[in-house]
């Protein structure tokens, strides 16, 4: 039931985006480097690294592992 | 005058952005970028300049400089990153970082009103890697017992202070990772990563999927990562409750993780782009940690009668919820998120960080930040067990496992030396706040500082250079 909920939620979301944004000739910002959710690349992974060896939670932001047995 | 295809992929993003501008609908917003290019006319600033276009190659170098608070953990990590865009839309990505970590970090025994001695059994052959003879704690005596292939080791720690464990260590860790285009909008990824320390190595392999729906407006991707851990300690993995001053029979033990990430990325404007991740997780096999203790206490006085290896489940499940979100405001740009995390340990967390990306010159910017942390107790989390008392199913002092707020200020400066390149530095405070003092406690424990909670400041300086 949770499931179908979450599904039926998950496309109606889905189904609003069509609404939603703009059109390929206003992406000049959101084709700026600073704009993407990756640019911060090493500080972003150094931070990573950190938290998650101090911290008892951690992911969110991508699924990608190379853990460590942090001291 | 040759051009070679990346001068060409360079011009014809010159040009789409040119383009984008001078068919911006928002002509307030066209000034500002008029504005910021005023200055030189043949390089957008560093904080306008485009997203690596294909045909460009990145290189990213940078150092980590790491120290808690206290003679704790020094780190310095030195990380090389490198994407090669290529003109079909591939990228090929690899990185290679190098781990030096010294320092003590604790045991997990309570402090005492007088000094605490610390003795285990050790094997011979290993015992040159374990503690070196200088630490917080106080250094460590290894002495040979005569006839076996064992010693005892033994180190301690002064009246009123956490007990740390001298450490050092080296981690070599990589990752390859290769994404290519099946159709314009679908593009997938393949990835691997191998991390290598002296006692715990750990090789994962990844692989993903992302679509773009509504003239790239929406972005659905699925991601998934199986990992393999080795935990590899010095004198082997202690049974749980093990006592510290105990032979350990046990080989090494593993660890396997399977994590999943669903996610939207949506442009809800032209100054607004959101992110929306859930993330699963599950972890099965040996999750405790093989040098560390809980103090027995004695139940009037809270003296600490012996010390027994702590015992966690070996099993785990996260589910994360992530909401990202970057907004450009005039001529700066914020990153606002915030993650709520659950797992089934009991462990409950929201986090919250938010910067601000300021340009102070065409070729530079400062970048203020800052983070919230919470999170609840692991429901096995004890600061002590109470001698006499019915010994848990499981139980961990370890201070990331308990109840504590953590705050993270900082702050970073980037330069654009020269044309498609920048220098940055990062600084870091972060510190941990938690309940030192347990009302409650056995005797003289009351009025002793029970949290461990870590203060360390980082700095993380690089260079990258677009090709």
């Amino acid at each position: 039931m949770i499931r179908m909920i979450g599904l039926a939620l998950g496309l109606t979301l889905l189904g609003g985006c069509a609404h939603v944004g703009v059109r390929p000739w206003q992406r000049d910002i959101l084709a700026r480097n600073v704009m993407q959710p990756d640019a911060d690349g090493n500080i972003s992974a150094y931070r990573d690294h950190i938290y998650f060896s101090k911290e008892g939670a951690t992911g969110g932001r991508s699924a990608d592992g190379g853990g460590c047995g942090c001291n | 005058m040759q051009l070679n295809p990346r001068k060409l992929g360079t011009i014809a993003a010159g040009l789409s952005a040119l383009s984008a501008n001078l068919l911006s609908a928002n002509a307030a917003q066209a000034e500002t970028v008029a504005d910021a290019t005023a200055n030189a006319p043949h390089a957008p600033g560093l904080m306008t300049e485009g997203a690596p276009e294909p045909g460009s190659f990145l290189v990213d170098t940078s150092v980590l400089f790491y120290q808690e608070a206290g003679g704790r953990v020094t780190a310095v990590e030195p990380v090389i990153n490198v994407v090669d865009n290529l003109l079909n839309g591939s990228v090929i990505n690899g990185a290679f970082t190098y781990d030096s970590l010294t320092g003590a970090t604790p045991n997990g025994a309570t402090p005492a009103t007088g000094p605490q001695t610390f003795t285990q059994i050790i094997k011979v052959a290993t015992s040159t890697t374990q503690v070196t003879s200088t630490g917080a704690s106080g250094g460590s005596t290894v002495t040979t017992i005569p006839g076996t292939a064992t010693a005892t080791s033994t180190y301690s720690t002064a009246a009123g202070r956490t007990p740390l464990a001298a450490f050092h260590d080296h981690r070599y860790a990589g990752n390859l990772g290769f994404s290519w285009l099946s159709d314009p909008d679908t593009r997938f990824k393949v990835g691997a990563a191998v991390s290598v320390e002296r006692d715990y190595a750990t090789y994962s392999v990844n692989a993903g999927v992302s679509h773009d729906l509504f003239q790239k407006n929406t972005t659905v991707a699925l991601s998934l990562n199986i990992e393999q851990d080795e935990s590899q300690p010095y004198n082997g993995t202690p049974n749980g409750f093990q006592n510290l001053n105990s032979l350990i029979t046990n080989g090494n033990d593993h660890k396997t993780v399977a994590n999943v990430v669903v996610g939207l990325t949506q442009s809800l404007t032209r100054f607004w782009l959101t992110q929306l991740n859930y993330n699963y997780s599950t972890s099965s096999g040996y999750q405790s940690d093989p040098y560390r203790v809980l103090s027995v206490v004695d139940s009037a006085t809270g003296a600490a009668l012996s010390y027994l290896y702590e015992n966690r489940p070996r099993d785990r499940a996260r589910h994360s919820v992530y909401w990202g979100n970057k907004l450009t405001l005039g001529p700066t740009v914020a990153d606002v998120s915030l993650r709520y995390y659950h797992d089934t340990w009991g462990i409950n967390s929201i986090t919250a960080e938010v910067s601000e990306q300021v340009p102070i010159t065409h070729n530079s910017y400062i970048k203020p930040l800052f983070r919230y942390y919470h999170q609840g107790a692991a429901n096995f989390f004890r600061n002590y067990l109470v001698s006499g008392a019915t010994l848990p199913q499981y139980a961990s002092s370890d201070s990331r496992l308990g109840r504590f707020n953590a705050t993270t200020i900082g702050a970073r400066y980037g330069i654009r030396l020269m044309e498609d390149s920048e220098l940055y530095v990062q600084a870091e405070d972060y510190r941990q706040t938690g309940t030192h003092y347990v009302a409650g406690a056995p005797g003289a424990l009351a009025n002793l500082d029970l949290f461990s909670g870590v203060h360390a400041i980082s700095v993380m300086t690089g260079f990258k250079v677009k090709m």
